[in-house]
């Protein structure tokens, strides 16, 4: 005759092994639940006893992995946009600042983070979002460069003394 | 720096929400006020001054500014794109409050690449 510890955390017993069998058949006992044999002091989990182990249903059978469709790397993508938004606003006179160098360190974290992943792509757009933010800093320093060859500052410090700042 | 990435993405989406409507009305704000002095010290488009042709941004800054002082007709002739896409951020920023999803098709990135592109072609052949 056996006791057992239901899910409830209270004692139940003393029941035959036929009535564990048709309880384990119910779902109301499972492998882990404790089970004390009547004279005995211990508590042990129910798979410890062979007589008892060998009522347990059988484990279902190893399902294949699943397979989980490509899902691309969201700062990869961030990265892109930031780079396309540097390319558009390096024209100005801040070289597309925020943009460029946000698109390089999005870029860089994606490609590390993606680096022998299968689940995410994305390595790409990072790539491309990398070689466009130093693209855009590359044609703003060159364009600046040949902006005060040309003498641009004089227009600039004549602004200055305009507004008295 | 890659420590407060991880702190950046790790907010839940209403905090991002909040950062970014935040910086928008900074933004905002400081242009009201500010932004005739700003336009005034900053150097010209260095595309513009160097070779005549206008950049995608050109003429930005004037029309953020006139936008904000509400006249929407003359932001538009100093550049359209810029106020047509201010918009159409702003109903996709509502529809993703909406919606609560904030991912974005890679294809409409393309779409709207292609669109800066032409707009830039367009502007420089007739004077938009």
């Amino acid at each position: 005759m056996y006791w057992i510890i239901g899910a409830d955390n209270k004692e139940y017993g003393p029941v035959s092994i036929d009535f564990l069998k048709k309880w384990i058949d119910e779902g109301r006992v499972n492998e882990k639940t404790l089970v004390r044999i009547e004279g005995e002091p211990h508590w042990r989990q129910l798979f410890t006893f062979p007589e008892l182990a060998s009522l347990l249903p059988p484990p279902p059978p190893l399902s294949p992995p699943i397979t989980q469709p490509k899902e691309e790397n969201g700062l990869a993508i961030a990265s892109l946009v930031c780079g396309i938004l540097s390319i558009i606003f390096c024209f100005c006179c801040c070289w597309g600042i925020p943009f460029n160098i946000l698109s390089i360190v999005f870029g860089s974290i994606a490609l590390s983070n993606t680096k022998g992943q299968t689940q995410q792509s994305g390595r790409g757009m990072a790539i491309a979002g990398i070689v466009l933010g130093i693209l855009s800093l590359l044609i703003g320093i060159v364009m600046t460069v040949l902006y005060f060859s040309l003498g641009g500052h004089e227009e600039i410090m004549k602004n200055f003394k305009q507004w008295r700042i | 720096m890659a420590n407060l990435i991880k702190t950046i993405s790790n907010l839940s989406d209403r905090h991002k929400v909040g950062i970014v409507s935040l910086f928008l009305i900074l933004f905002g704000t400081v242009y009201y006020y500010f932004g005739q002095i700003i336009m005034h010290i900053l150097p010209p488009c260095l595309l513009y001054t160097l070779t005549g042709l206008k950049c995608p941004m050109c003429g930005g800054q004037r029309a953020i500014y006139q936008l904000i002082h509400g006249n929407i007709l003359e932001a538009l002739k100093l550049n359209a794109l810029l106020i047509l896409s201010i918009f159409a951020g702003l109903l996709i920023f509502l529809r993703m409050l909406y919606t609560r999803s904030f991912h974005i098709k890679l294809i409409w990135i393309y779409i709207y690449v292609v669109l800066i592109s032409v707009f830039t072609i367009i502007r420089n052949i007739i004077n938009l």
